[in-house]
């Protein structure tokens, strides 16, 4: 076995490279050629979607799925600002419910801490399908219905076992002897988390930001089942009310809006990249 | 960490502004009568415009009334509506489809339209229209568009296999030869007929006709028996059918009609709203092209004696806890048969209208072929489906035997046997 | 000068430690839980006790009248009796598993590349990122509309290579099914995978890895006694945790087969969804998920337990 685990392969760089960069452009193909797909779908007309063969390159590319995607007032526009409306106070809400709890439970000392931490992960473990006919009726006696407030509590809920565990593990990274300088310095808890503490995590504070934001972005059962209104859907049960109809699939339409949702984020993702593997670096990873 | 301040206040200011905005955006005006009307015609992209321009017809001719729209999508109506009424929170008005009236009927959710539509609107509606949304003695749902399946065929592709086009089938075992003849002449890529063998509600709706037409009635009237040979004669078919390729497997409906503006279907069941769907899935049946091309007539007959088919429609009902039951019926009423509804909408959107009298009424728009098979021959041999509140858990286990059958190439007996004491099982609850 | 600092550093410390300890710390722990706790207590903890309670009765919406309470005949049911339970049991562990072990090793062999030095790493990086962020619903449409047996792009491709020689019906069809919901699943999650490894790459100490290359360690061992220990807990948790997230996967499946063909994808979380809202039964769906939380419960345990040790 040891003999075999002497093979160096930074000993062969050729051989390294060549049969990395076989890996990676089959990996590559796998994750890309999806949305190469929906990409060339969005720019054909409807009836071109089910061709066959399929057309690869779209023969006549129209914008047209787009215009009306960008258009539709109460349709795709109304789902896409009810989505970046919820996403971001869901980021938002989370970030600031974690922040404390996740220092809580890198620094105080109390009782139950434990299990306290453990009740907060096992959260996540209940089927959400169940959950969604008694929060309906919760919410309809607590006036939550249709509103973004409990759109983004109901999201919350869920982020926040991750959010509590990497900020957590954020706050462990952060130095001691820092906090205990300050606390020198005559600094109160508040204060510690405040100055010392806030600053020193912020990698991690936008990594929890942008897992809950896709959390938020991506839902689809509460999302569908909490609203009732259609100027209050966001974007997964909007793209089944507008492209599943009763009696067709409007492909075409579909992956145009796919492209438009997804932009977003993806633009958001690889921006913040660099802080969402530093932050999880930091977090996540030693925690 | 001035920074860290700014960040921080701004991120609260902005929790802040989302959450107190909430209230201010649900405050209503209460001078007025608010009927909310879940439906989900107003969601597609489709029909939205149209369905908007009947509701502000409506709201122009009755200015103390506002009619909020609700709209859901159509595979998830069913779960909505009836947790709405649980929850106590249910719209005034609902639009409906297949068992939906009489699960919500059967829970107590829906009002007895008895009460509040005239005699002489309901005698003017279609035998099997009504039946469609009585349970018990009472009417939950009135049809709005008339839907039901009929048979459609490709004209061009029976031309190919050297079929006489304007003759279909007229009763199983024509169409049996009719399969046979189009699966030798035809490209191998082309399938003689469409049947949904997936496993979504509306494969059981499809294959209704299909059971009907042999005579068989289960589920009718308390009987869950699926082992009478009438009902083994249906499955045995679609195991013959999906075992000669006579249709793609696993294929729902949606993608089926796909196929079929691609000439790659030459028969199925569908509603009148076809001509519409396959137009816009092939631009080429624009104008006359299309009924060149597509025809529709009465599902086959396989024993039952007459043509028969499942009344699969769209219903609408009001809830039982309304607090205006006087005005949704008027609404009811102008959204099945005013002149707005029926020019700017059902008839647009490929329904035939609720009526009798709409034959007459509205004659010039219902010339064409389609709307004249519809009102002469396929409304008249409709029937009501074999609906109850247990409906939607039983109907699963039904689609699993189709699937048995068609899928996994089980042995009918055995399917239906096992279905059959399910069913009971269930029943008896 | 230098004791003294020292000394003051000690000094602080112990305060410290030991105002850590006191009430002071219990009440700002209150105060620092509260948010997390209510919002969790009202979105998951009150509907858990109403859904515990259901399990124990017939509980159906569309009979409101019949409700009583069964005892735990529910459960005997589940257990002794209902067939598709059993079959949603299994196919969730395969669906989960599978899914698991693909995109993990997906994910993984993505993070080694890009860990190294790439010409346009960061970009790569990046559109490997893109099948994370596409919503569920649009993923599901996606597969339904690739794997079409008739008119997907799936088979057409794979026609082409001579993979197969007729179209496969992948969603008509009991064996092909669940593969196509998994390659899907797979697509979706590797990303995560990837991102969570190559944070954990990233924090692996240089001097580690050069101390092992000095003593002749090839690249399979330093791999395995050093990298893999070093990744020991983010890999013990990311797998965890998505064992737990693809036991709530929902919108996949129902969205392309709803469990068919038969009950060939029937897995726990849609099967639960047929029962809460297809047939109503909203007790009997209770009970199922109450067996649900005790299995991942279970799970959890013995499997931290066992990476623990």
């Amino acid at each position: 076995m040891l003999a075999r685990l002497d093979f160096d392969l930074d000993q062969y760089p050729r051989f390294k490279s060549t049969a990395m960069a076989i890996l990676l452009v089959v990996m590559m193909l796998f994750i890309f050629f999806p949305t190469f797909w929906m990409l060339s779908t969005s720019l054909k007309p409807n009836e071109d979607a089910f061709a066959v063969p399929p057309k690869w390159v779209p023969e006549t590319v129209t914008l047209k799925n787009y215009e009306t995607q960008l258009n539709d007032r109460s349709g795709f526009r109304n789902y896409f600002q009810n989505g970046v409306i919820v996403s971001l106070g869901t980021a938002l809400v989370s970030i600031i419910v974690a922040m404390p709890a996740g220092y809580a439970f890198a620094r105080l000392r109390f009782r139950a801490k434990r299990t306290l931490l453990l009740i907060i992960l096992a959260s996540q473990m209940f089927p959400a399908v169940i959950i969604v006919i008694t929060l309906y009726s919760l919410y309809r006696e607590i006036k939550l219905l249709d509103s973004y407030a409990g759109l983004i509590l109901a999201f919350t809920s869920f982020s926040i076992p991750f959010s509590v565990w990497m900020l957590r593990g954020f706050c462990e990274s952060v130095p001691e002897e820092i906090e205990e300088a300050a606390f020198v310095d005559g600094c109160s808890r508040i204060g510690i988390l405040w100055r010392i503490v806030i600053p020193l995590i912020r990698p991690g504070m936008i990594a929890v930001g942008l897992f809950s934001f896709l959390n938020a972005w991506n839902n689809l059962l509460f999302a569908l089942s909490l609203t009732t209104r259609l100027d209050m859907r966001t974007i997964p049960p909007g793209f089944l009310l507008t492209y599943v109809g009763e009696f067709q699939y409007k492909w075409s339409d579909m992956f145009a809006g796919s492209v438009l949702v997804t932009l977003p984020t993806v633009i958001l993702f690889i921006g913040l990249q660099r802080f969402l593997v530093r932050g999880l670096m930091a977090g996540a990873v030693k925690g | 960490m001035r920074s860290a301040k700014t960040l921080l206040s701004a991120i609260v200011f902005l929790a802040l502004v989302t959450t107190l905005a909430v209230p201010i955006v649900t405050a209503r005006a209460q001078d007025k009568i608010v009927l909310r009307f879940a439906n989900w015609v107003s969601a597609e992209e489709a029909s939205r415009e149209r369905v908007e321009t009947v509701i502000a017809a409506f709201e122009a001719e009755n200015p103390g009334v506002t009619i909020e729209n609700i709209p859901i999508p159509f595979d998830q109506v069913r779960q909505q509506l009836i947790t709405m009424s649980a929850g106590g929170n249910p719209p005034d008005i609902m639009l409906l489809n297949g068992a939906w009236p009489f699960e919500l009927g059967g829970m107590g959710a829906l009002l007895d339209l008895n009460t509040v539509a005239p005699p002489e609107y309901l005698a003017d509606n279609w035998e099997g229209g009504l039946g469609a949304g009585t349970y018990e003695g009472k009417l939950y749902a009135v049809p709005q568009g008339m839907t039901p399946h009929g048979f459609w065929w490709n004209k061009k592709l029976f031309e190919q296999a050297g079929l006489d086009p304007e003759s279909p089938p007229r009763t199983m075992d024509e169409l049996n030869e009719v399969m046979a003849t189009l699966k030798a002449n035809l490209p191998d890529d082309v399938y003689a007929i469409g049947i949904d063998t997936s496993k979504v509600d509306y494969a059981l709706t499809g294959f209704w006709p299909w059971i009907l037409t042999t005579g068989a009635r289960p589920m009718y009237d308390g009987s869950y028996d699926f082992t009478t040979p009438e009902v083994v004669q249906a499955f045995d078919w679609l195991k013959m059918i999906a075992d000669e390729e006579y249709t793609p497997i696993g294929q729902q409906i949606k993608e089926e009609r796909e196929l079929m503006a691609k000439d790659r279907i030459a028969m199925k069941l569908d509603g009148p709203y076809f001509v519409g769907i396959l137009r816009s899935l092939n631009p080429d049946l624009e104008g006359d092209a299309f009924y060149e091309t597509f025809a529709v007539t009465t599902v086959p007959d396989g024993g039952n004696g007459t043509p028969v088919t499942l009344a699969d429609l769209h219903q609408i009902g009001i809830s039982a806890q309304t607090d205006h039951p006087d005005v949704a019926w008027k609404f009811i009423e102008f959204f099945c048969a005013s002149e707005v509804a029926v020019t700017e909408y059902t008839v647009p959107m490929g329904m035939i209208p609720p009526l009798k009298s709409a034959a007459d009424t509205y004659g010039d728009l219902l010339g064409d072929p389609v709307s004249q098979a519809y009102l002469n021959e396929i409304l008249p041999s409709m029937i009501g489906g074999p609906y109850d509140p247990q409906y939607g858990a039983a109907a699963q286990f039904v689609i699993q035997a189709m699937q048995e059958v068609a899928v996994a190439g089980f042995p009918v007996d055995a399917s239906l046997e096992s279905l059959t004491q399910t069913l009971q099982i269930l029943y008896q609850q | 000068m230098q004791p003294s600092a020292s000394l003051t550093r000690r000094l602080a410390h112990r305060i410290f430690l030991s105002r850590q300890g006191r009430v002071s710390d219990g009440m700002y722990a209150v105060m620092f839980l509260a948010p997390v706790l209510i919002i969790l207590v009202v979105v998951i903890f009150y509907p858990l006790g109403r859904v515990l309670a259901y399990s124990v009765t017939n509980a159906n919406l569309l009979f409101p009248d019949r409700e009583t309470y069964i005892g735990l005949d529910n459960f005997d049911f589940l257990i002794n009796q209902d067939q598709i339970f059993k079959t949603a049991v299994k196919n969730t562990l395969v669906f989960t598993l599978a899914s698991v072990a693909g995109g993990f090793s997906i994910g993984f062999m993505l993070a080694l590349i890009l860990n190294e030095k790439l010409p346009l790493r960061n970009v790569l990086r990046g559109v490997a990122l893109i099948p994370w962020v596409v919503p569920g619903v649009i993923v599901a449409l996606m597969t339904l509309y690739m794997f079409n047996g008739e008119v997907g792009v799936i088979n057409y491709t794979l026609r082409s290579f001579d993979l197969i020689d007729e179209n496969i019906p992948w969603f008509g069809s009991l064996d092909h099914a669940m593969w196509a919901v998994i390659v899907a699943n797979v697509w979706n999650q590797t990303p995560f995978y990837m991102l969570m490894l190559l944070a954990g790459l990233q924090t692996c100490p240089d001097d580690l890895m050069e101390a092992a290359k000095i003593d002749g360690a090839g690249s399979l061992a330093r791999f395995r006694y050093v990298t893999l220990p070093h990744l020991s807990k983010v890999i013990m948790i990311i797998t965890a945790l998505m064992v737990i997230w693809n036991f709530n996967n929902f919108d996949l499946i129902w969205t392309t087969t709803q469990g068919g063909p038969v009950n060939s994808t029937m897995v726990l979380s849609v099967y639960t969804y047929r029962q809460a809202f297809i047939s109503f039964q909203t007790g009997y769906a209770s009970a199922i998920a109450v067996l649900w939380l005790l299995g991942l419960l279970a799970f959890s345990y013995f499997y931290i337990r066992a990476m623990e040790s």
